[in-house]
Protein backbone atom coordinates (compact mmCIF):
# COMPACT_ATOMS: atom_id res chain seq x y z
CA UNK A 1 0.00 0.00 0.00
CA UNK A 2 1.77 3.43 -1.10
CA UNK A 3 0.32 6.41 -0.03
CA UNK A 4 1.34 9.93 -1.36
CA UNK A 5 0.17 13.30 0.46
CA UNK A 6 0.31 15.96 -1.74
CA UNK A 7 0.66 19.22 -1.35
CA UNK A 8 1.36 22.98 -3.82
CA UNK A 9 5.47 22.54 -2.68
CA UNK A 10 5.79 18.92 -0.76
CA UNK A 11 7.67 20.61 1.55
CA UNK A 12 4.87 22.34 4.11
CA UNK A 13 1.17 20.96 4.37
CA UNK A 14 2.15 17.91 2.79
CA UNK A 15 4.78 16.96 5.44
CA UNK A 16 2.02 17.74 8.41
CA UNK A 17 -0.40 15.50 6.18
CA UNK A 18 2.40 12.81 6.25
CA UNK A 19 2.76 12.71 9.39
CA UNK A 20 -0.65 12.62 10.86
CA UNK A 21 -1.49 9.98 7.95
CA UNK A 22 1.29 7.68 9.54
CA UNK A 23 -0.24 8.49 13.19
CA UNK A 24 -3.75 7.52 11.72
CA UNK A 25 -2.42 4.26 10.24
CA UNK A 26 -0.84 3.43 14.10
CA UNK A 27 -4.21 4.19 15.42
CA UNK A 28 -6.51 1.55 12.66
CA UNK A 29 -3.37 -1.01 13.37
CA UNK A 30 -2.92 -0.89 9.61
CA UNK A 31 0.90 -2.20 9.01
CA UNK A 32 2.62 -1.95 5.83
CA UNK A 33 2.08 1.27 4.03
CA UNK A 34 4.19 3.82 3.29
CA UNK A 35 3.65 7.55 3.08
CA UNK A 36 5.53 9.84 0.87
CA UNK A 37 5.34 13.43 1.01
CA UNK A 38 5.18 15.65 -2.75
CA UNK A 39 4.56 18.61 -4.58
CA UNK A 40 1.75 19.08 -7.49
CA UNK A 41 4.35 18.26 -9.99
CA UNK A 42 6.07 15.56 -8.48
CA UNK A 43 2.50 13.89 -7.60
CA UNK A 44 1.36 14.27 -11.25
CA UNK A 45 4.58 11.76 -11.91
CA UNK A 46 3.95 9.42 -9.11
CA UNK A 47 0.41 9.56 -8.26
CA UNK A 48 -0.81 6.82 -10.83
CA UNK A 49 1.79 4.71 -8.69
CA UNK A 50 0.40 5.39 -5.76
CA UNK A 51 -2.65 3.69 -4.19
CA UNK A 52 -4.37 6.37 -2.96
CA UNK A 53 -3.86 10.11 -2.62
CA UNK A 54 -4.47 12.33 0.33
CA UNK A 55 -4.69 16.15 -0.68
CA UNK A 56 -6.14 19.32 0.57
CA UNK A 57 -9.56 20.18 -1.21
CA UNK A 58 -8.03 22.73 -3.07
CA UNK A 59 -5.93 20.81 -4.80
CA UNK A 60 -7.99 18.37 -5.80
CA UNK A 61 -9.40 19.56 -9.11
CA UNK A 62 -5.27 20.16 -10.29
CA UNK A 63 -4.70 16.58 -9.61
CA UNK A 64 -7.71 15.17 -11.31
CA UNK A 65 -5.95 13.61 -13.77
CA UNK A 66 -4.33 11.44 -11.50
CA UNK A 67 -5.11 7.46 -11.83
CA UNK A 68 -5.70 6.72 -8.31
CA UNK A 69 -7.96 7.32 -5.32
CA UNK A 70 -7.92 10.33 -4.52
CA UNK A 71 -8.92 11.36 -0.69
CA UNK A 72 -9.84 15.43 -0.10
CA UNK A 73 -8.83 16.20 3.58
CA UNK A 74 -10.34 19.11 4.75
CA UNK A 75 -8.25 19.79 7.50
CA UNK A 76 -4.59 18.72 7.34
CA UNK A 77 -4.26 19.59 11.44
CA UNK A 78 -7.03 17.24 12.23
CA UNK A 79 -5.96 13.42 12.89
CA UNK A 80 -9.85 12.08 13.26
CA UNK A 81 -10.92 13.28 10.01
CA UNK A 82 -7.72 11.23 8.38
CA UNK A 83 -8.16 8.11 10.49
CA UNK A 84 -11.97 7.82 9.41
CA UNK A 85 -11.13 9.13 5.66
CA UNK A 86 -8.38 5.91 5.80
CA UNK A 87 -10.57 3.57 7.53
CA UNK A 88 -13.35 4.00 5.03
CA UNK A 89 -10.90 3.50 2.72
CA UNK A 90 -8.62 0.55 3.62
CA UNK A 91 -10.40 -1.68 5.99
CA UNK B 1 12.31 36.79 21.00
CA UNK B 2 11.36 38.81 17.88
CA UNK B 3 9.33 36.23 15.65
CA UNK B 4 5.92 36.44 17.26
CA UNK B 5 3.82 39.68 16.79
CA UNK B 6 0.25 40.17 18.11
CA UNK B 7 -2.52 42.51 17.27
CA UNK B 8 -1.17 43.34 13.42
CA UNK B 9 -3.51 44.58 11.28
CA UNK B 10 -4.02 43.53 8.34
CA UNK B 11 -7.29 43.95 5.61
CA UNK B 12 -5.90 41.05 3.00
CA UNK B 13 -4.29 37.43 3.15
CA UNK B 14 -1.41 39.31 1.26
CA UNK B 15 -1.04 41.94 4.08
CA UNK B 16 -0.79 39.15 6.51
CA UNK B 17 1.71 37.05 4.76
CA UNK B 18 3.58 40.22 4.47
CA UNK B 19 3.26 40.80 8.25
CA UNK B 20 4.65 36.99 9.08
CA UNK B 21 7.27 36.80 6.44
CA UNK B 22 8.46 40.60 7.41
CA UNK B 23 9.54 39.03 10.86
CA UNK B 24 11.83 36.94 8.74
CA UNK B 25 13.07 39.55 6.77
CA UNK B 26 13.42 41.81 10.07
CA UNK B 27 15.81 38.57 12.23
CA UNK B 28 17.51 38.52 8.99
CA UNK B 29 15.96 34.76 8.18
CA UNK B 30 15.37 35.08 4.35
CA UNK B 31 15.48 38.03 1.97
CA UNK B 32 12.66 40.39 1.33
CA UNK B 33 11.95 37.90 -1.94
CA UNK B 34 11.06 35.28 -0.02
CA UNK B 35 7.43 37.51 1.21
CA UNK B 36 6.62 37.32 -2.95
CA UNK B 37 7.36 33.98 -2.96
CA UNK B 38 4.71 33.20 -0.13
CA UNK B 39 1.98 35.14 -2.10
CA UNK B 40 2.49 33.83 -5.19
CA UNK B 41 1.96 30.45 -3.83
CA UNK B 42 -1.41 31.04 -2.59
CA UNK B 43 -2.23 33.17 -6.18
CA UNK B 44 -1.43 30.18 -8.09
CA UNK B 45 -2.69 27.15 -5.79
CA UNK B 46 -5.31 28.62 -3.56
CA UNK B 47 -5.71 28.83 0.26
CA UNK B 48 -4.29 25.12 1.31
CA UNK B 49 -2.14 26.52 3.46
CA UNK B 50 -4.88 26.63 5.80
CA UNK B 51 -3.98 24.17 7.93
CA UNK B 52 -7.37 24.59 10.29
CA UNK B 53 -9.75 27.10 10.74
CA UNK B 54 -8.16 30.30 11.86
CA UNK B 55 -4.59 29.03 11.32
CA UNK B 56 -2.52 29.27 7.63
CA UNK B 57 1.24 28.08 7.40
CA UNK B 58 2.90 30.67 4.57
CA UNK B 59 5.76 29.55 2.78
CA UNK B 60 7.32 29.52 -0.52
CA UNK B 61 10.07 26.65 -1.65
CA UNK B 62 13.42 26.24 -0.08
CA UNK B 63 16.07 28.09 -1.81
CA UNK B 64 19.09 30.83 -1.92
CA UNK B 65 16.33 33.37 -0.62
CA UNK B 66 16.34 31.56 2.91
CA UNK B 67 19.45 32.12 4.82
CA UNK B 68 18.10 30.27 8.46
CA UNK B 69 15.44 27.62 8.93
CA UNK B 70 12.64 29.81 10.70
CA UNK B 71 9.10 29.92 11.84
CA UNK B 72 7.26 33.00 12.69
CA UNK B 73 4.10 33.99 13.51
CA UNK B 74 1.51 36.92 13.79
CA UNK B 75 -1.72 37.02 15.32
CA UNK B 76 -4.04 39.40 13.40
CA UNK B 77 -6.53 41.71 15.12
CA UNK B 78 -9.07 40.97 12.96
CA UNK B 79 -8.96 37.60 10.79
CA UNK B 80 -8.97 37.50 6.94
CA UNK B 81 -10.33 36.03 4.17
CA UNK B 82 -7.66 33.20 2.12
CA UNK B 83 -10.12 32.55 -0.48
CA UNK B 84 -13.24 30.41 -0.27
CA UNK B 85 -14.26 32.43 3.13
CA UNK B 86 -11.32 30.68 4.55
CA UNK B 87 -11.23 33.17 7.95
CA UNK B 88 -7.28 33.29 9.18
CA UNK B 89 -6.37 34.86 12.29
CA UNK B 90 -2.88 33.41 12.94
CA UNK B 91 -0.29 33.00 10.14
CA UNK B 92 2.84 31.63 10.59
CA UNK B 93 5.19 32.02 8.17
CA UNK B 94 7.73 29.27 7.19
CA UNK B 95 11.26 29.09 5.70
CA UNK B 96 13.69 25.95 4.93
CA UNK B 97 17.07 26.59 3.40
CA UNK B 98 16.50 22.68 2.28
CA UNK B 99 13.78 20.23 1.60
CA UNK B 100 14.35 18.26 4.75
CA UNK B 101 15.66 20.25 7.68
CA UNK B 102 12.40 21.96 8.71
CA UNK B 103 10.54 18.70 9.04
CA UNK B 104 11.40 18.13 12.92
CA UNK B 105 9.66 21.78 14.22
CA UNK B 106 7.00 21.45 11.49
CA UNK B 107 6.57 17.88 13.44
CA UNK B 108 6.37 20.49 16.85
CA UNK B 109 3.98 22.65 15.14
CA UNK B 110 1.47 20.47 13.86
CA UNK B 111 1.29 18.50 17.27
CA UNK B 112 0.31 22.56 19.03
CA UNK B 113 -2.03 23.16 16.37
CA UNK B 114 -3.55 19.76 16.92
CA UNK B 115 -5.31 20.91 20.67
CA UNK B 116 -7.94 22.79 20.70
CA UNK B 117 -7.08 24.70 23.84
CA UNK B 118 -3.96 25.31 22.30
CA UNK B 119 -5.35 26.60 19.49
CA UNK B 120 -7.74 28.83 21.31
CA UNK B 121 -4.92 30.55 23.35
CA UNK B 122 -3.37 31.16 20.09
CA UNK B 123 -6.02 32.76 18.54
CA UNK B 124 -7.18 34.49 22.14
CA UNK B 125 -3.38 35.82 22.71
CA UNK B 126 -3.48 39.29 24.01
CA UNK B 127 0.46 40.19 23.94
CA UNK B 128 3.51 37.94 22.61
CA UNK B 129 4.70 36.84 25.96
CA UNK B 130 2.00 34.65 26.52
CA UNK B 131 2.26 32.79 23.64
CA UNK B 132 6.13 32.45 22.98
CA UNK B 133 6.63 29.77 26.16
CA UNK B 134 4.41 28.32 24.32
CA UNK B 135 6.02 28.03 20.84
CA UNK B 136 9.36 27.68 22.35
CA UNK B 137 10.82 24.55 19.94
CA UNK B 138 9.33 25.69 16.88
CA UNK B 139 9.47 29.35 15.71
CA UNK B 140 13.57 30.04 14.98
CA UNK B 141 15.83 31.78 16.97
Amino acid sequence: MRIVAVCGLGYGTSVILKNNIEKALVALDYEGATVEAVGVAEARQIGALANIVMTTEELVPILGGINAEIIPIRHVIDIDEIKKALAKALL
Amino acid sequence: MTLVRVGVSAETWQEAIAAAGGLLVEAGHVRVEYIDAMVRVVEELGPYIVLIDGFALAHAAPGEIVLENSISLVVLENPVDFGSGKMVTCVFAMAAKEHESHIESLGRLAELLSDEQTRNTLLNARNSAQIEQLLSGVLGE
